[in-house]
């Protein structure tokens, strides 16, 4: 048994591979948080005028907040004067516009995580509007979403070019009062992404964005709107690397989704941030509002997320059910290791006749982790015939780890349906057994296990993500059993 | 300050000290200090007390055994062939002198008690933690003025019944009374603890039960609430397991306008088993509200929850369940089924069933679902000739029924049985399938 746990500290004790800095010129702000530093970002970015005013009401009102105490998480109280909120790299131009005029020691970065961006882009179709840290630098195939009618690009970008729809839709998911961190990111949010697909359409390609944090010291403030139009679907992938830090780095993303009648949006996360060492020093602080509202009749969203990374992650996908037989989808598998703590779950909301929902979180706790699906399935009286089956399980490895489960249900209408199961267990000492006696070492045989566990989870995951989840499954966790 | 608060602490300052007065006064002070619940606070989210805490609160009268307290009896006094020890209006009512022993029990008057031996019963009275769960026990521990301190010591046959009588005593009269239950190595015993109210008092009844189970020992506890629409019954049980002993528990609540039940059940030592279950009826406007917390400290121990809630009217029924797993409590099996049918438009079923588990080596899963009444199953009772109504009640006293089912005392049973059919359409009908 010693042995095979030496080999387990070996694989668990595996440095973060992705864990390295580019030395790019920043052109920062320096740490602190005031209405000034709201209206710097505002004016370094030219924004209009109805945005500055909505991110200083949003600062305002940020100010008067408490950052929320109930979630299952310990952490250092965060000196939010003691943050960067701007940093931008620079680049030879303005805006590059093609790869060629991107920074090439850029391009190295993405070459040393294994994205070659346009290699990647021709042999999988897909079009990536690349973020790094904070400004895009680098948008692809925009050509042929244009043709199909799909606005797929920066944040910044789309105030520039799109305000009406930026006015329009910004915050109607995800409004400013509506926590801590969404507050916040609202205030000083630096870029992100923004797609609109026009009715009826079909995005003829998964779209995709990697998020990398570099700046030392520098918290990212993401915001994502994605907007599905009357009868049109999209997929959209979202996969995130950050530098090996021992400071901790503050994420507070916000992410809104808005499905009008029959639209579908598919959103899907692997998320492989920084989670601290193995005694728990550093890490990514991973505050995250992600909200979709089903507005229109037939709307589906669908969120699926493989969190790997982080030593903190705070993250509640959510569907607001409002249209008439509209879906909502949550697939989840959440590992933590060594000192890392997840508070991770989702919120169903139904509001409209017929409307569905299916809840499926893996969790897995190994070392000296802490993970907790916390999950809120509310049904409000208009909400006749609705249905949810929720499906939680925890698997733990190790005996100083945890695994809590938290669920929710609110019933408020008789003619709904609300089913919650959930189970709490280690690898069983019968499986591990049949394939070790079928030679089959035990590293790969708990990979098995730990894949068969979360494989309802996976099958929802786009192929390029599925192979990304798989692998790094394997890295965090492989062998870990003793 | 609310003036509910205001008032509790005047009860405390115009009682005539006694010799527990040091503990009430620092359970007084924190109590305070925490203030009533509110919805911000985790286990309170479901149940909003504001129209609670601008009453003024005056302690119940004392009341003497006679014509009042003699008609309003306990319709569970069946399950007991001796007569029920009654606390009336807080104070336990145990006749001239002692009362009539039975082999292998003693009861005690906590007043009493406290006279005579107050170092001894102030070990005894569990001392409340600082948690947001457990204001009223610390509120209960300045203000009750007495109870019942019950004692098993060889396994007992016949239930114990107490009866907690609410008298009218005028507007808004608060009752705290309190109850240990302590047994004895190998000792087995079935108490069954009724809550009524007369018609016409409104009443808080802020109560507190301990139980301490010995080695090997096994209780079974039932506590019924069963108060008039104008009552509030609030109740702090907690249960501490020894090596090996068992506790079955049943929380019935049938009556009052706003029940709150909780339970905390502390498993510290080996092999101890719990089983809880719940029958939470919320017809009417009733709001029931019942927080069962199970910790398991050791290893090879055992809890399974059952829950079964119907909301029907404006009813609200919340049900937040909780199993914690303390670090090296390895072997630990544990089950949550929650089950919730809503029978109107207007009612509410909240369920919560929680695990927080720090062990690796464990079992533990719960199943919950709320939803009406299975359409299939409606459409056969339907096409055999039996009308709504009936079919419908006959299914509801189907989905009682895993919580009847458990119970171990057929008196208690088919008294309980009996209160449930009561408020259900077609109730003789019902009784000729029993």
């Amino acid at each position: 048994m010693s042995s095979k746990s030496q080999e387990i500290e070996a694989v668990l004790g595996q440095k973060y591979r992705h864990g390295f800095v580019t030395d790019i010129e920043s052109d920062s702000l320096p740490p602190g948080l005031d209405e000034s530093v709201v209206a710097a970002i505002s004016r370094r970015k030219q924004e209009p005028q109805f945005l500055l005013d909505w991110r200083l009401k949003a600062f305002r009102h940020w100010r008067t907040m408490r950052e929320p105490a109930w979630a299952s998480v310990r952490y250092k109280p965060i000196d939010y004067q003691d943050i960067s909120y701007y940093s931008a790299p620079r680049a030879p131009t303005d805006a590059p516009k093609s790869l060629d005029e991107v920074d090439p020691k850029l391009l190295a970065t993405y070459e040393k995580l294994g994205i070659p961006l346009h290699e990647r882009a021709r042999l999988a179709g897909v079009a990536v509007d690349a973020v790094f840290d904070s400004v895009s630098v680098a948008t692809t195939f925009k050509d042929k979403l244009a043709k199909a009618g799909v606005i797929f690009c920066s944040f910044s970008e789309a105030v520039r070019n799109h305000p009406e729809l930026i006015e329009r839709h910004l915050g109607t998911v995800v409004p400013i009062q509506d926590n801590f961190f969404a507050a916040l990111n609202s205030a000083v949010f630096s870029d992100g992404s923004f797609v609109y697909v026009p009715p009826g359409v079909r995005c003829p390609m998964e779209l995709s964005t990697y998020f990398r944090i570099n700046a030392a010291k520098t918290g990212q403030f993401e915001r994502t709107l994605i907007i599905a139009a009357e009868g049109a679907s999209v997929s959209y992938l979202e996969g995130c690397t950050a530098p090996m830090r021992d400071e901790n780095q503050l994420h507070a993303a916000v992410v809104e989704l808005i499905a009008l009648d029959d639209a579908q949006i598919k959103y899907s996360t692997v998320q492989n941030w920084y989670p601290g060492d193995e005694n728990g020093v550093g890490g990514i602080y991973n505050f995250v509002t992600k909200r979709g509202e089903c507005r229109g009749r037939n709307a589906k969203i669908s969120w699926t997320q493989v969190e790997t990374g982080s030593a903190i992650t705070w993250k509640y996908p959510s569907c607001v059910l409002k249209g008439e037989n509209s879906v909502g989808e949550f697939y989840s598998v959440a590992v933590a290791n060594n000192f890392q703590q997840a508070d991770t779950g989702t919120k169903m909301i139904h509001i409209g006749r017929n409307t569905k929902s299916t809840i499926v979180a893996k969790g897995i706790s190994a070392g000296h982790a802490t993970n907790t699906y916390r999950g809120l399935v509310k049904i409000l009286p208009g909400a006749d015939g609705a249905r949810n089956f929720t499906q939680c399980d925890s698997l733990l490895m190790g005996s100083r780890c945890a695994a809590h489960t938290f669920p929710y249900m609110e019933v408020r209408n008789p003619g709904a349906t609300v089913e919650h199961e959930a189970s709490t267990s280690k690898i069983g000492e019968d499986q591990l057994f049949y394939c070790l006696q079928r030679g089959v070492s035990a590293e790969d045989a708990v990979n098995m296990i730990v894949s068969g566990f979360c494989k309802a989870v996976f099958k929802e995951l786009p192929m390029e993500f599925a192979v990304e989840a798989q692998n790094l499954l394997s890295v965090s966790l492989e062998g870990a059993v003793g | 300050m609310s003036s509910a608060l205001q008032s509790f602490e005047a009860a405390l300052r115009a009682r005539p000290p006694d010799r527990l007065a040091a503990m009430r006064a620092e359970s007084m002070r924190r109590f305070l200090e925490l203030g009533l619940p509110n919805t911000g606070d985790e286990t309170w989210r479901y149940t909003n007390l504001r129209g609670l805490a601008a009453k003024p609160y005056v302690d119940a009268p004392r009341i003497a055994a006679g014509a009042a307290v003699d008609a309003a009896a306990s319709w569970l006094a069946a399950a007991s062939t001796a007569a029920p020890v009654r606390i009336v209006n807080g104070f336990a009512e145990l006749g001239d002198g002692a009362p009539p022993e039975r082999p292998g029990v003693t009861v005690r008057s906590l007043r009493s008690l406290a006279a005579q031996d107050p170092e001894w019963l102030l070990e005894r009275i569990a001392p409340a933690a600082d948690t947001d769960e457990e204001r009223w026990a610390l509120l209960n521990r300045a203000l009750f003025v007495d109870g019942i301190y019950l004692r098993i010591d060889s396994p007992v046959e016949d239930p114990i019944l107490i009866v907690h009588l609410a008298l009218p005593g005028g507007a808004d009269t608060a009752v705290h009374s309190r109850v240990i239950i302590e047994t004895a190595p190998g000792a087995t015993a079935t108490v069954i603890e009724h809550h009524i109210g007369s018609n016409g008092a409104a009443v808080l009844a802020n109560s507190a039960t301990q139980i301490e189970l010995a080695a090997d020992s096994s209780v079974e506890h039932y506590r019924v609430f069963a108060g008039n629409d104008t009552m509030t019954h609030i109740d702090a049980l907690t249960v501490r397991q020894a090596r090996g002993s068992r506790c079955r528990q049943f929380t019935i609540a049938l009556g009052g306008a706003l029940v709150r039940a909780d339970l905390r059940a502390k498993l510290d030592g080996p092999g101890a088993a719990h089983d809880s279950h719940s029958l939470l009826v919320g017809h009417g406007s009733r709001h029931v509200d019942c927080v069962a917390t199970v910790l398991h400290a050791s290893p090879q121990a055992t809890s399974t929850q059952t829950s079964r809630a119907i909301a029907s009217g404006t009813g609200r029924v919340v049900f937040n369940s909780k199993v914690v797993v303390a670090a090296g409590a390895a072997g630990t099996q544990s089950n949550q089924s929650a089950r919730g049918l809503l029978l109107s438009p207007t009612a509410e079923i909240d369920t919560r069933p929680q695990l927080e588990i720090h062990a690796d080596d464990v079992k533990c899963a719960h199943g919950a679902t709320t939803g009406r009444l299975d359409p299939d199953m409606m459409f056969y009772l339907l096409s055999r000739g039996i009308d709504r109504a009936a079919a419908q009640s006959l299914l509801i006293y189907a989905f009682l029924d895993d919580v009847l089912t458990g119970m171990s005392s057929p008196a208690a049973r088919s008294a309980i049985e009996n209160a449930l059919i009561a408020e259900l359409p077609d109730a003789d009908l019902l009784r000729e399938f029993r």
